[in-house]
């Protein structure tokens, strides 16, 4: 359950790239190289089964998000726009509903964790296969998404 | 913190400044109400006076007194009955000046609410009631099982955020019963006597103001520290069945707050890790118990205990123009209004990022 949320929740975040690609491209489109990453990365996020897949997807998005933004201080129109800058306040709404959905994700897998880790669950729990989950956790260098303002 | 300190009290010394001015008036309509009210106690004396010596002088009057008021015993009577007369008269002198003293204190506070919140159109009622549907919409507490009270309202536009605040009271009524034993005639009686007691579930100021973040169900806040088992019960049957229980990672907000929602993403989403915080903050500016409801739509509301608005107007201007102590009153008067409006700054709710939508 909390995991299909942050599946949600970060695929919604995927979705924006279309939108983010649009309002870029038509100020800056020489940029390819960076476009092509940005749907590379839309393919693959929609791969993940797990919430290992969603993190290094999400690391990957993290430092192409921070290549766009350092791409549009050299575009001062794209910066002025008014869609550039709607974007960037869905984008920032959409970054805190994935944090949501990731404390919400980590807050019950520590509850599991803790679970199958006592006695006597311990002892029985491999048995039928119950094992501890990883937590969906950011880089530190990466931490969140950058959205300027 | 400091800052703002010191900011407020520059406010508070411009508006004070600006407002001895203004005293002026107050204080000569306030003279021109003692002086009627002496001239009308001063007027009923002399009618009540000519009426008795009409009396006094009247056969009706002679055989009266020499029936009623004679001896020791007619001294006593009149001696009573003059000093009823002058307590009666002092209380309706001192009771129009009071009534005076609170309609000037009502226009002082409604110039500070303005001055503060910088809003020319703000507004306070004294004694206008709080419609209850607003209350139901909080849909904190039951009010098909409970008894709601809510006046001296104060609305407001404080930095563009429609905030409202008003004093509130939640109560209810148990039965009581009680059985004493008694003999008459050589047969034994119980006697029982029911009556209802009046207990109180909440009685606070009600603030509300609008939430850069959009919520699609209800966020519910329960003070943790509730010792009243019967009061514990009562708030949290209401709001048990409606949401679970969810442990946050704050845990000095944890340690204050039980957080009831449906929704735990969502509950997650605008309990923010830095609007924990926040909140936490309050209660450096305003201790004591607080309930916190996110409600549909972009607003919230806060209920904070023992705090009323009623005490701010029970500051009255003295009958004696006393500079010192009316700074003093009106500084106090000033802070605990500020207070109320703090929590927009507190909770950064200028942040307007999500209000476009």
């Amino acid at each position: 359950m909390a995991f299909s949320s942050l599946d949600v929740m970060l695929k919604k975040r995927y979705d924006l790239i279309p939108n983010i690609i649009e309002v870029v491209k038509g100020y800056a489109k020489h940029e390819t190289e960076t476009f092509a990453r940005i749907t590379e990365i839309r393919l693959r996020a929609n791969e993940c089964k797990n919430a290992k897949d969603l993190e290094n997807v999400s690391s990957d998005y993290a430092r192409c998000m921070s290549s766009v933004n350092f791409l549009a201080e050299g575009y001062p129109d794209l910066k002025a726009s008014q869609n550039y800058l709607h974007l960037q306040k869905v984008m920032l709404e959409q970054e805190e509903q994935i944090s949501a959905a990731r404390r919400t994700y980590n807050a019950h897998v520590e509850s599991f964790n803790t679970f199958v880790s006592m006695f006597p669950i311990n002892l029985i729990a491999p048995a039928f296969g119950f094992e501890r989950y990883d937590y969906f956790e950011i880089n530190a260098n990466e931490t969140e998404v950058k959205v300027n303002f | 913190m400091e800052e703002n300190e010191i900011k407020e009290k520059e406010k508070f010394e411009e508006f004070y400044s600006r407002y001895t001015l203004l005293l002026d008036k107050e204080y000569e309509e306030l003279n021109k109400e003692i002086k009627k009210s002496i001239i009308f106690a001063i007027g009923i004396t002399v009618i009540l006076i000519a009426a008795i010596v009409y009396l006094v002088f009247s056969d009706v009057g002679k055989n009266f007194i020499s029936t009623f008021l004679t001896g020791t015993y007619g001294v006593g009577i009149i001696c009573v009955a003059a000093l009823c007369y002058v307590a009666f008269m002092c209380y309706v002198v001192v009771r129009s000046l009071k009534e005076k003293r609170y309609k000037i204190s009502e226009r002082i506070i409604t110039d500070m609410v303005k001055d503060i919140s910088e809003d020319g159109a703000a507004t306070y009622d004294y004694g206008k009631q709080t419609k209850q549907s607003i209350m139901e919409d909080t849909d904190l507490f039951d009010l098909s099982k409970l008894k709601y009270r809510g006046e001296n309202s104060i609305i407001a536009t404080y930095h563009k955020n429609p905030m409202s605040f008003c004093d509130v009271q939640f109560y209810y009524y148990v039965d009581k019963e009680s059985k004493s034993y008694f003999e008459r005639d050589g047969k034994k009686y119980i006697r029982t006597k029911r009556w209802k007691e009046k207990k109180n579930l909440f009685s606070g100021v009600y603030l509300s103001a609008r939430l850069n973040k959009k919520i699609a169900d209800y966020i519910y806040l329960i003070p943790n520290n509730i010792k009243d088992i019967y009061i514990n019960g009562k708030v949290l049957d209401y709001i048990n069945y409606r949401g679970d229980r969810l442990n946050l990672e704050n845990l000095e907000f944890s340690k204050k707050y039980k957080v009831y929602s449906e929704d735990e993403v969502q509950a997650r989403y605008i309990l923010s890790l830095g609007l924990m915080e926040k909140i936490n903050k309050i209660d450096t500016i305003l201790p004591g118990k607080k309930y916190i409801v996110f409600r549909e739509g972009i607003r919230f509301a806060i209920f904070l205990e023992d705090k009323k608005i009623e005490e701010v107007r029970k500051c009255t201007l003295p009958l004696k123009r006393n500079e010192e102590k009316i700074k003093k009153d009106f500084e106090f008067m000033y802070k605990e209004i500020s207070k109320l409006f703090s929590i927009y700054d507190i909770l950064d709710l200028g942040n307007d990022i999500f209000l476009d939508k």
